[in-house]
């Protein structure tokens, strides 16, 4: 009889209730917990963790990130900004490889964003997944759209094929944020001298390097650049103790311009003008040229001019290169090796 | 009326409804509740946990702001947590517990914003705070080596004791005078001082203007972000939960008793239903029984009747060729000694024998048309077809022809009441009148008297005929009527057995009644009553 059928269909039916209960979401961007060793009381910092395994997304993120039929003419990857041998950034004052004319800003490294609280200078993005949209459609750098891109991917076999065997679902818009995302996360460079300073190798740091860390916290740096990426925790204005724009204008190194707003770009609150993310100094050596604007070359410029509009001081010449000894200890290692080897860092 | 194909419609539909309602019964899931309770607890921890943050922030026990940030991602993903709350909550529910989720995460925002701006106020104020005290106390110094320098250096020493003071206790009634100290230093009044010195007042000013901003900023963005109801949300976020709750368990356990409500009347129709059909049944059966019953009733009556009709059938028979046999014996002798010698007989002894036959015939021919009577009756062939008729008339006539026939017997004949015009079938009172009549005096020696009346007696009509005979035995008058019956005492008289017999029934078919009182040797008494009404009587009725 059909009887028992019906009685199936029913609880189908029923069953479809609860069908769209929780699905386990992978965690894309899970908010990293430090060992409780490093929480003390007197240290603001805290060591890169020396492991952070990727999922089985990251070598397809890595695949993506390589591949030029992620910008919209086929000229670029994602590398082509962001160099790994460049410190995961193009090395130019802003980013013009892309757009083949001048950049508006200068172009962020992709390491350790796994411990950044917003992403782009201004704070536009509060999650990596959103920010993947920034460049990817960005009219001047990828100038893709995502449902150009789904197409693009979707038509590769090869793709069709390695996304099977990460999701599910296959081939979506999600999924290759996330696998992008997902590569993004795994670019830690863990075992800085400083880190190993940190876990207890006192030799780690030279005599000058102590004394740089000395300084950078006696001096105050700290007070913005601490936590586990020695910054990129909290929003700061640039020019506290003095007028950094005016300034530039007066040194030629540039007039005011759009991007300068900083933050006030997105939030359209006058308190915001100028006020940008105080970026991580970890592999700072190997990022040059420096700033928002791409407008000092060297560490010492940076130490620098630091120093005199956040800090509102005039550093010494020891000092500087004191505190030059110590932003070089923060270099830390990507696949086995230094980010940049330690003539290269920094243009000294 | 009920179909296979409805019934099974019913019983699905019912099924259906079974199981939905058994679905919505059971749909609480207590792991998803607790699920759920756990993580709106992680978030009023959290949430209580972000002002323990900042204020260890702010009280420097910890020197970054890593806790903070995670503290907030890690509100921002548990409320997104909490804003799916269980499928089980009504539609209604979850929409305002997702409406209570999204204020809770304007307010998060809120606090976001402030923290923003409380992280970089404090590492400002910080930087300042870490460099002033220093840069004053340097300066003090090496203005006190001037020689003028007393009075600047009080200034100054005062200027750095204000400030700090104002950092530490909140004195708002320091502000104006630390702004007057500040102006006033910063006023190119000291020629004396070396450049150096006056940029460095000048920086140390910039510092103490840093920290007079920036620590009310401070305790701003704090009492603020203290303020602000997250906690409030948290809770109320947590009673709207518990109120849905216990809503979707009430209706869990309605649909709860509602299955069984309806598995039990499903039960109690399924047999209600085969109950009626177990009566229904036994109701077809037993009717269907006393039908055969009264079949096989009719049957054994048609066979017993069957039985009675075969043997009438087979004692007429017998008895009849019985009676025939005399008679035809009779016929057969006197032919056979006609034709042997009736050449030689005399005259008149021809005569007698032809008389033998002539008579044997009639007596058999009387016998046929009496048993032909009483077939006709028993057949129910025989009806009363009444007309008015004279009776006084009639009965004198057939008395007079008896006369004729039986000459030594006295005939007293009376006839009373109005008889002249009556309806009756005179064909049946022929019958009934000339049996009696006849047995009257066939059984009775001569010289006998047989009285015969007609009475009228209201509106029937009364015969009597009575004789002086040789009376019917009490045994005989049990079986008087029956065909072809005889009393033991008849003798040699030529009879049928079939005249009363004939009576009987003619009676019955008049609807009347016939009585005998009889006492052997001594004569019979027969009496006969059946209804007569006056033809005119009828008559008038026709006429009315």
């Amino acid at each position: 009889m059909g009887v028992g059928r019906w009685l199936v269909l029913a609880c189908a039916l029923v069953a479809c209730r609860f069908s769209d209960r929780d699905r386990p979401q992978e965690e894309v961007a899970p908010i990293y917990r430090p060992s409780p060793s490093f929480a003390t009381v007197d240290n603001p910092f805290e060591p890169l963790p020396q492991n952070m395994a990727g999922g089985p997304a990251t070598e397809l993120g890595r695949k993506l990130y390589a591949d030029t039929i992620m910008s919209v003419d086929g000229s670029l990857t994602c590398f082509s900004c962001h160099d790994m041998r460049k410190g995961g950034t193009d090395g130019l004052p802003k980013a013009s490889v892309a757009s083949r004319q001048n950049g508006q800003i200068n172009t962020g490294t992709i390491f350790n964003l796994a411990f950044n609280f917003r992403f782009n200078w201004n704070g536009q993005f509060v999650t990596l997944l959103d920010h993947v949209n920034g460049p990817l459609t960005g009219k001047n750098i990828m100038g893709m759209s995502w449902s150009e891109l789904l197409r693009r991917v979707k038509s590769s076999d090869e793709y069709q094929r390695l996304f099977a065997k990460v999701y599910p679902d296959g081939v979506t818009i999600e999924n290759i944020r996330h696998a992008v995302t997902a590569f993004q996360l795994s670019l830690v460079t863990p075992n800085a001298p400083f880190d190993r300073y940190l876990r207890g190798q006192t030799q780690a740091l030279d005599a000058q390097q102590h004394e740089g860390y000395h300084l950078f916290k006696s001096l105050g740096c700290v007070s913005c650049h601490q936590g586990i990426n020695v910054g990129g925790n909290l929003f700061a204005k640039i020019g506290v103790m003095g007028e950094y724009f005016a300034d530039r204008q007066r040194e030629g190194r540039g007039p005011l311009t759009e991007a300068d707003y900083g933050r006030f770009l997105v939030t359209h609150n006058l308190l915001h003008r100028y006020v940008f993310r105080v970026p991580s100094l970890r592999n700072v050596a190997c990022t040059a040229p420096y700033f928002h604007d791409g407008s000092l070359e060297s560490l010492e410029e940076v130490v620098v001019a630091m120093g005199r509009y956040q800090l509102g001081r005039e550093l010494n010449d020891a000092e500087v290169l004191a505190l030059v000894a110590f932003l070089r200890s923060l270099t830390g290692e990507h696949e086995g090796r230094p980010l940049c080897s330690p003539d290269e860092q920094g243009h000294s | 009326m009920f179909s296979a194909l409805r019934i099974s419609c019913l019983a699905l539909l019912g099924a259906f409804i079974l199981a939905v309602w058994y679905s919505l019964s059971t749909s609480i899931d207590t792991g998803l509740d607790q699920r759920y309770r756990q993580e709106l607890r992680s978030l009023q921890v959290s949430d209580t946990s972000l002002n323990n943050d900042l204020l260890a922030a702010r009280a420097g026990l910890v020197n970054h702001y890593d806790d903070l940030v995670r503290r907030i991602a890690t509100l921002r993903q548990e409320s997104r947590q909490v804003s799916k709350p269980p499928a089980f909550i009504s539609g209604a529910g979850r929409a305002e517990i997702r409406e209570g989720v999204r204020a809770y995460e304007r307010v998060l925002s809120q606090e976001e914003e402030l923290i923003e701006s409380f992280k970089f106020d404090h590492a400002v104020l910080r930087n300042s705070l870490r460099f002033f005290p220093g840069q004053a106390l340097a300066l003090v110094d090496r203005i006190s080596a001037h020689a003028e320098g007393q009075e600047l250096a009080a200034r100054v020493s005062s200027f750095y004791s204000d400030v700090l003071h104002y950092y530490l206790f909140s004195e708002t009634s320091l502000i104006e005078k630390v702004e007057s100290q500040r102006v006033a230093l910063t006023t190119p009044a000291y020629p004396w001082l070396a450049p150096d010195e006056a940029k460095a007042i000048d920086l140390l000013t910039r510092h103490a203007r840093v920290i007079m901003r920036r620590k009310p900023q401070v305790d701003r963005s704090i009492s603020r972000l203290l303020d602000l109801p997250s906690a409030e949300l948290v809770r109320k976020l947590s009673e709207l939960y518990a109120r849905h709750y216990d809503s979707a368990e009430r209706s869990a356990s309605r649909a709860y008793l509602l299955t069984w409500l309806l598995a039990l009347a499903s039960v109690l129709v399924v047999a209600a239903w085969i109950i009626l059909r177990l009566r229904r049944s036994a109701r077809d059966l037993s009717r269907a029984s006393a039908e055969l019953e009264q079949a096989l009733a009719s049957l054994g009556i048609e066979k017993e009747k069957h039985k009675e009709l075969a043997e009438l059938k087979s004692r007429f028979v017998s008895m009849t060729s019985h009676e025939f046999r005399t008679p035809l014996s009779v016929v057969l002798s006197s032919a056979e000694l006609l034709q042997e010698y009736g050449g030689r007989w005399p005259e008149d002894k021809r005569q007698t024998h032809l008389l033998r036959v002539q008579n044997a015939a009639k007596y058999m021919k009387q016998m046929l048309d009496e048993v032909l009577l009483i077939g006709r009756v028993e057949a129910g062939k025989l009806e009363a077809h009444p007309q008015p008729v004279d009776l006084t008339e009639f009965c004198s006539d057939l008395v007079d022809t008896l006369r004729l026939q039986f000459k030594e017997h006295r005939v007293v004949y009376s006839a009373d009441g109005e008889l002249s015009s009556l309806l009756i079938d005179q064909q049946l009172i022929m019958h009934i009148l000339d049996n009696l009549l006849s047995n009257a005096f066939k059984y009775s020696g001569p010289e006998t008297t047989i009285y015969f009346d007609v009475t009228r007696d209201a509106g029937d009509i009364v015969f009597s005929v009575h004789d002086e005979g040789i009376g019917i035995s009490e045994q005989d008058q049990e079986r008087l009527f029956d065909t072809f019956h005889r009393g033991d005492n008849v003798g040699d008289a030529p009879g049928t057995g079939l005249g009363l017999a004939v009576v009987k029934r003619s009676v019955d078919v008049l609807q009347g009644s016939i009585s005998v009182e009889s006492t052997l040797g001594e004569g019979s008494t027969f009496v006969v009553r059946v209804p007569a009404p006056s033809a005119d009587g009828q008559g008038l009725r026709d006429s009315a």
